[in-house]
């Protein structure tokens, strides 16, 4: 366990260290919800306002098992906005930031739109985005990047769980094997 | 004894007829290994171990993985959210080639610290070397598979490499490629080396390898060779070896199965999570971790040929090291001036892959062009340093009588 | 020769080499035949239908434009099915008897009698037979000429057995789910 533990601060350390972008504001450092009820608020917010520009095309549909498609085609999304808005099932891990950077982004709108012609956002390299400011609360904001983080990432929960006793046997086995290897080499070796 | 059981008259009926007890005994259980060896000596087994699992995740990866652009991306998806277990397989594939790597490079370091390519064991090394250079296209055409952003610009970029090639580099680039630019026909070959080609070669130069290795057997920490009649300063393979190897083996699975439960993206750089898309290139391409030295060389080096021929250098020279170096000393500690080269090869190494990851500008540049001169000096400059050496040993020698 | 251990008991083995048996080795072993027996069950059930073919196990089919008296050939689980809309007189044909090698009763065939839904599959070696309105028969194999009745009945071999009628159920009127979950 103490290795596990020593094992998993070093990966804590270095996956910050990766983080670590540049150019762009520091991100805000926000501790994202993982309890059922938010993740479902957020995932009610995402099919009720993003779904109609962006698609989440690695989801299904829970009757038909459809990708989840956006409600305007690449096309009409092309000319409407002048790009065409990500799928959003992978966002949450597909910047520098991860999930820290969905939020930072819903928030990050400024008033003053400057020279951007759409709207204006701290956290988009450049400073504009197309993307209108969606105007959501801060509760909002934190339970679609949960919503998000989830979907990008569907079996984070199983698999720390499964992982856990993975290593806690591992872990039993290895001290097991080092005492028979002890045995031998003290046969052996004298 | 009573009447053979039915399951060792099986066996006998096998080993009548092929070399079972021969084989096992020569290779595995009465092998002879050195009774000094230290742990730098478990990491040829542990790149087995690596080899099994890539194996093993690899073909289940295969079944499902569809190579087509249009489908690639979507399918490394399928599988990690629809596939049962695919969430487990698909990042010990992704985590376990990184972990072969890391492997390979101590498995190699280890070899030059212990003087292994030395005779008797220059052809051991030459073999380890061409494993070395499968790995390395392993890992070049195994990135292209889940057709993300890294991987195709990776591969644009070094496929790109071979334009410098004086008359027939364009040529030579669509050769590579099966086309103008990395696309449907480059995935589809890389995909058939990936499967097909590499582990055929791993498998065939592996067995290559151990026989080797058995032929001339295993060297020790003295850097002195134990003759063989010294029966007391061996042991069989098993059980002394077998156990040191599992137990081993099993810590280094548990740092390993970390990673593949707790961190599975970690060596995953964000731009693989978006699909590929050749009109777009990311803001920065960063190679793989194991790449970063090489592609460091490739960067200083402001002449496109000349940055080529390093980066094709820097893993080719392996192969002259046994040429390069005549000193009759083996071990490195032992050896006056060698012992701080190598030290600071190994810091060179390192701080290249650092400056891997830094855009080539002003400091950086010249750290780099510095450090890629190093990289080669260091070869080059061994059959002055074995003289050096062998001066120094005679003065010693001389000063002594 | 043997040679006594501190707590590890004897066993002399054939070729005279001495095996030390102890709990800690003994259930090393274990553990770790165990654990890669465990470890190698995920890779075992990878290979199963991933949850988008899983998805395929069952499948909803309109049948609300199949005209009377007429086939209409569907997929499911990407096997052909069999969807007739038998008209009055086929019903009749088919409850006149019990069919030929393979006796079972036309009700025991269908949910409602004028929908006869069937796996397009022959009996005997797989192939499509082909819808073929006679006074005879309804269905007549194109490979090895094996026929089938009004209720989809083999009343010529080889085909041994009379065509499948899958699991389904009625969701309305002009909608049936075949297969189970
Ligand atoms: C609250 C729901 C929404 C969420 C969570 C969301 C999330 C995001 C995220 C994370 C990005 C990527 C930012 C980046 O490039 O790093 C993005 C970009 C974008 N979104 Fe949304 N979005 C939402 C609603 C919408 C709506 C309703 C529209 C259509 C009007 C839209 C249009 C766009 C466009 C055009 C971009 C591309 C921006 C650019 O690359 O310049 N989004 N969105
Ligand atoms: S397959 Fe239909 S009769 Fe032989």
């Amino acid at each position: 366990m103490a290795v596990l533990g020593a094992t998993l601060v070093l990966f804590a350390g270095l996956v910050g260290v990766a983080a670590a972008s540049e150019e762009l504001p520091p991100l805000p450092d926000v501790s994202i919800p993982t309890d059922a009820e938010t993740i479902e608020l957020g995932e009610r917010i995402v099919m009720a306002r993003c779904k109609t520009c962006h698609s989440l095309q690695y989801l299904r549909d829970e009757e038909t098992l459809q990708p989840l498609l956006s409600g305007i085609t690449p096309d009409t999304a092309k000319k409407q906005f002048g790009v065409v808005p990500p799928d959003l099932s992978l966002i949450a891990i597909a910047r520098p930031g991860g999930a820290a950077h969905t939020y930072a982004f819903l928030t990050g709108y400024e008033n003053d739109l400057g020279d951007c012609e759409k709207a204006a956002n701290r956290f988009i390299s450049g400073g504009c985005t197309a993307m209108v400011d969606p105007r959501l609360s801060d509760e909002d904001a934190l339970a679609i990047t949960a919503f998000l983080k989830e979907a990008a990432d569907p079996n984070e929960k199983i698999r720390v769980q499964i992982g856990i006793w993975v290593e806690i046997f591992l872990g039993i086995l290895t001290v097991m094997a080092y005492l028979v290897y002890r045995r031998i080499k003290k046969r052996e070796l004298g | 004894m009573a009447e053979k059981g039915s399951l060792s008259r099986v066996y006998d009926w096998f080993d009548r007829q092929l070399p079972v007890t021969e084989l096992m005994e020569n290779h595995a259980t009465k092998y002879p290994t050195p009774k000094n060896l230290t742990y730098w000596w478990n990491f040829g087994s542990l790149a087995a171990i690596f080899l099994v699992i890539q194996i093993l995740t690899g073909i289940l990866l295969a079944v499902q993985y569809k190579n087509d652009p249009t489908l690639a991306f979507d399918s490394v998806q399928r599988i990690v959210r629809d596939v049962e277990w695919g969430w487990l397989i698909q990042p010990m594939h992704a985590i376990g080639a990184s972990f072969f790597f890391l492997v390979m490079f101590i498995h190699l370091g280890r070899g030059m610290v212990y003087g292994s390519y030395k005779s008797p064991r220059a052809l051991l090394w030459l073999i380890g070397c061409a494993l070395f250079m499968v790995l390395v296209i392993a890992g070049f055409t195994g990135y292209l598979l889940p057709w993300g952003q890294m991987s195709y610009w990776a591969a644009q970029v070094i496929t790109e490499v071979f334009s410098a090639v004086p008359v027939v580099g364009q040529t030579l680039v669509e050769w590579v490629r099966g086309s103008f630019v990395v696309s449907d026909a480059t995935l589809s070959r890389m995909f058939t080396y990936h499967i097909v080609l590499v582990p055929i070669l791993f498998i065939m130069l592996t067995v290559v390898h151990i026989s080797a290795l058995h032929k001339v057997g295993s060297s020790n920490p003295t850097g002195v060779e134990i003759d063989k009649k010294e029966k007391d300063k061996f042991a069989t393979f098993h059980p002394l070896t077998t156990a040191k190897d599992a137990w081993f083996g099993l810590l280094v699975l548990m740092v390993f199965f970390a990673f593949v439960f707790f961190a599975p993206h970690y060596f995953t750089p964000v731009a693989q999570f978006i699909e590929a898309n050749p009109l777009q290139t990311p803001p920065e391409i960063v190679p793989e971790w194991y790449f970063l030295s090489m592609f460091a060389i490739l960067r200083s080096i402001p002449e496109k040929l000349l940055g080529v021929v390093a980066l094709f250098g820097s893993v080719g020279i392996l192969f002259f090291l046994p040429l390069l170096d005549r000193s009759p000393v083996k071990r490195a500690f032992s050896r006056p001036i060698f012992r701080w080269g190598l030290l600071l090869f190994f810091l060179d190494f390192i701080y290249l892959g650092y400056l891997g990851t830094k855009p080539p500008l002003g400091a950086n540049l010249v750290a780099g062009q510095i450090a890629t001169l190093y990289y080669f000096l260091f070869f080059l400059s061994l059959p002055l340093v074995t003289w050096l050496e062998a001066k120094m040993a005679a003065k010693k020698g001389a000063k002594d009588e | 020769m043997p040679d006594q251990k501190d707590d590890g008991e004897i066993i002399e083995s054939a070729d005279n080499t001495q095996t030390r048996r102890d709990w800690l080795l003994i259930s090393t072993l274990t553990l770790a035949t165990a654990g890669t027996a465990v470890g190698l069950w995920p890779f075992i059930k990878s290979l199963n239908p991933s949850a988008e073919i899983q998805a395929q196990r069952t499948s909803k089919i309109d049948i609300s434009a199949v005209e009377l008296g007429e086939q209409l050939v569907a997929q499911w689980q990407g096997k052909p099915l069999f969807i007739v809309h038998r008209t009055k007189e086929m019903i009749e044909k088919a409850e006149a008897d019990d069919g030929g090698t393979d006796p079972q009763a036309d009700s025991e065939r269908v949910e409602r009698p004028e929908w006869l839904i069937l796996l397009g599959t022959c009996p005997h070696l797989g192939c499509v037979p082909r819808f073929e309105e006679t006074d005879e028969y309804l269905w007549v194999c194109p490979c090895h000429n094996s026929t089938f009745d009004y209720s989809g009945r083999v009343l010529r071999a080889p085909s041994p057995k009379n065509l499948q009628v899958p699991p389904y159920r009625f969701i309305s009127d002009t909608e049936i789910e075949v297969g189970e979950a």
